[in-house]
């Protein structure tokens, strides 16, 4: 029933400080100044008192977060719609955090229904505190993100803002079970359909005899009927290499709302989703994001591998919630394309909110990769500028299609496998 | 949208405003009315959480009442005023006691840190005022509890209130706060009390024929010495 292991986010990375004393010594100096003029000891003596209070912030000193976190489900594998309480135990492994904020991090797939997975306290060292609420669970496997925790020292003086991460999964019913390929396949079997003649099940052409065919495909209707030597081909299905690319560029960061997740969540969860499907139809998976730093996990099978792709998609810096303060160089892109051989095939996942994506996305279609889109849309309409990116965006989408590339506009309030579904039609590649 | 200033910290902070300025009036009769006064805040604090969380139509009658109360009090103590400089003396605390109530008040954004400054400076003017009023060299016990307790009072208006709009920003006030906001608030608190304290014994042991001049320039001695040490 439970789910627990951790361990935390411990660099304090963001510290500042909050100068929310800074009044106080002007006030000393005033109360200070006045007391003289007006020639009055007991103002004199207010002085003292605020003299206090600016002191105080520096005899706190700094203030560092090591956290560890495990949350206890009451079930791990609901069914749609039900309601998972979730019990989340903070445990403080560093020194007394005197001021403690903490944000759980709620899958952003999944909605809190009661409760509240925001928590403040104050804890010494080695103390824990437990606190809980209740989520509805929803079709796909939603893995908790990294919670966000905001500490400050005894006086507040000094703010840390950082992150502390304890793996949970709320997994339920899996969704994906299929997602159309591109023709681009590896020479091995599998469920991509070739237009090459072979072994398989769909009717391709018929050739003459030759020797090794198999006896089984040899056309004996034709034999009896005319005595000629006949085999029959059927188209070869093979399995396909497929790399999955995350944009997580600045760029990719747009969110419909302040309190929404970005779009660079949805792509992870598609990510997940995707990689889960294909490595099921034994096709083999690999992953790589472009963003904060390279990420690069050539595509294989095996449970091994996919355990791997999962702690890149729950933990890797390059896909916090939070976006990177740099553009990646172009580098990035040029590493990218040296790792790409030339049988593997391309999904991007990209809100596709500039231009910037899309070309890659199309170059590398150029370069003989067959390249897919996914793209979760989180834009919005209500202002002249939201409606811009609007427009921007399908016309990005249009243009990737006119290069034959298919897309995906995945409106992030249907569940994914749903819009899949929906566009397998137009994939027939 | 539930991130508006938490309930503790923002009540407390009402608290001590009006406690601050009710410790500097001069007569009973005035500090019971800053005393009404104050419970009027605190019911415009509740009535306006009321107002959030259960009934809107409660609320505003809860609303409606603090603020009567508020304006009656305020009105009270002015009418029995000796004189109007003692009311003069309350009236920046009372303001400040009415924009920290605005300022914590659940009822509209996220709570304002502006308002908290102005009025922990409005409060913060009540002791210096007072104290202006007395004149006496070997000043009495009560007289500096009073006004040393309202300076320590003003200043955690601002902390307090601050607290209570940062902690509702990050964490929303239907979150459990308890433990935070006790914690902070005793840390300020005993703050105030030592510094207070060691003023109390440093005067008390009497800075003697010395000029007040002299005592001033060993306070900008210390508060650079502060200033500098650190940064």
């Amino acid at each position: 029933m439970s789910e627990q292991d951790t361990d935390a986010d411990t660099d304090g990375r963001d510290s500042y400080p909050t100068r929310r004393w800074r009044g106080m010594t002007a006030l000393a100096l005033f109360a200070g100044g006045a007391g003289v003029l007006a020639d009055r000891p007991l103002i004199l003596l207010t002085a003292a008192v605020w003299v206090g209070y600016s002191a105080y912030p520096r005899l706190t000193g700094g203030t560092s977060v090591d956290l560890t976190v495990e949350r206890e489900l009451s079930e791990t594998a609901p069914t749609h719609g039900d309601t998972v309480e979730v019990e989340t135990t903070i445990r403080n492994e560093g020194g007394t955090l005197s001021d403690l904020r903490f944000v759980d991090g709620v899958p952003p797939t999944l909605s809190v229904e009661s409760g509240t997975p925001k928590h403040a306290t104050s804890l010494r060292p080695g103390g824990s505190t437990t606190f809980s609420y209740e989520v509805v669970a929803k079709r796909g496997r939603h893995s908790f993100v990294p919670a966000t925790v905001v500490a400050r020292n005894l006086s507040g003086s000094v703010e840390v803002d950082t992150t502390a991460f304890g793996e949970t999964v709320i997994e339920c019913a899996a969704d994906i079970d299929d997602i159309e390929l591109r023709k681009q396949a590896s020479q091995y079997t599998g469920r991509v359909l070739t237009d090459e003649g072979g072994s398989g099940v769909e009717f391709h052409g018929t050739r003459e005899y030759q020797a090794g065919d198999s006896i089984s495909r040899i056309d004996w209707n034709r034999r009896a009927r005319t005595g000629e030597l006949i085999t029959l081909e059927f188209r070869e299905e093979r399995s396909a290499k497929v790399l999955l690319v995350i944009d997580a560029r600045p760029e990719a960061y747009v969110a419909s709302a302040d309190d929404e997740p970005s779009a660079v969540t949805y792509s992870v969860f598609a990510a997940d989703q995707l990689f889960k499907s294909l490595l099921a139809s034994r096709d083999s998976v690999g992953l790589a994001v472009v963003g904060r730093e390279d990420v690069w996990l050539p595509p294989s099978t095996g449970d091994e591998h996919r355990t791997r792709a999962r702690e890149i998609l729950t933990k890797h810096p390059a896909l916090v919630p939070s976006p990177p303060r740099r553009n990646p160089d172009e580098d990035q892109f040029r590493r990218l394309r040296k790792r790409i051989d030339s049988s593997t095939q391309v999904i991007v996942l990209s809100p596709l909110a500039d231009d910037r994506m899309a070309e890659k996305a199309r170059r590398i279609d150029a370069r003989g990769n067959a390249v897919s889109v996914v793209s979760p849309d989180v834009t919005t309409d209500g202002s002249p500028g939201r409606e811009l990116a609007q427009v921007e965006r399908e016309r990005r989408l249009s243009e990737l299609r006119q290069a034959d590339i298919p897309v995906v506009d995945w409106d992030v309030e249907v569940p994914l496998a749903k819009v899949l579904a929906h566009t397998r039609e137009q994939w027939s590649g | 949208m539930s991130r508006r200033p938490t309930f503790l910290s923002g009540l407390l902070a009402v608290v001590a405003a009006t406690a601050a300025t009710a410790a500097v009036a001069e007569t009973v009769v005035m500090a019971a009315g800053v005393a009404a006064a104050g419970v009027g805040f605190v019911v415009v604090v509740a009535g306006a959480t009321l107002a959030r969380s259960r009934s809107r139509v409660l609320g505003a009658v809860f609303v409606l009442a603090g603020l009567g109360a508020a304006a009656g009090g305020a009105a009270a103590g002015a009418v029995f005023a000796d004189d109007t400089l003692q009311a003069a003396i309350l009236a920046p605390g009372l303001v400040g006691a009415f924009f920290v109530t605005l300022g914590v008040a659940p009822l509209r954004g996220t709570g304002s840190r502006r308002l908290i400054k102005v009025a922990s400076w409005l409060v913060f003017l009540g002791p210096v005022l007072s104290a202006g009023m007395k004149y006496t060299e070997p000043t009495n016990i009560i007289d500096m509890a009073r006004v040393l307790g309202a300076t320590v009072a003003a200043a955690l208006v601002w902390d307090l209130g601050e607290n209570s709009v940062s902690l509702g920003r990050h964490v929303g006030r239907k979150a459990t706060t308890f433990w935070n906001e006790t914690v902070h608030g005793v840390g300020s608190v005993l703050v105030g009390a030592v510094s207070a304290g060691g003023a109390y014994v440093a005067f008390g042991f009497g800075t003697g024929g010395q000029p007040l001049e002299g005592v001033f320039f060993l306070l900008i001695a210390i508060v650079l010495l502060v200033a500098f040490l650190h940064s």
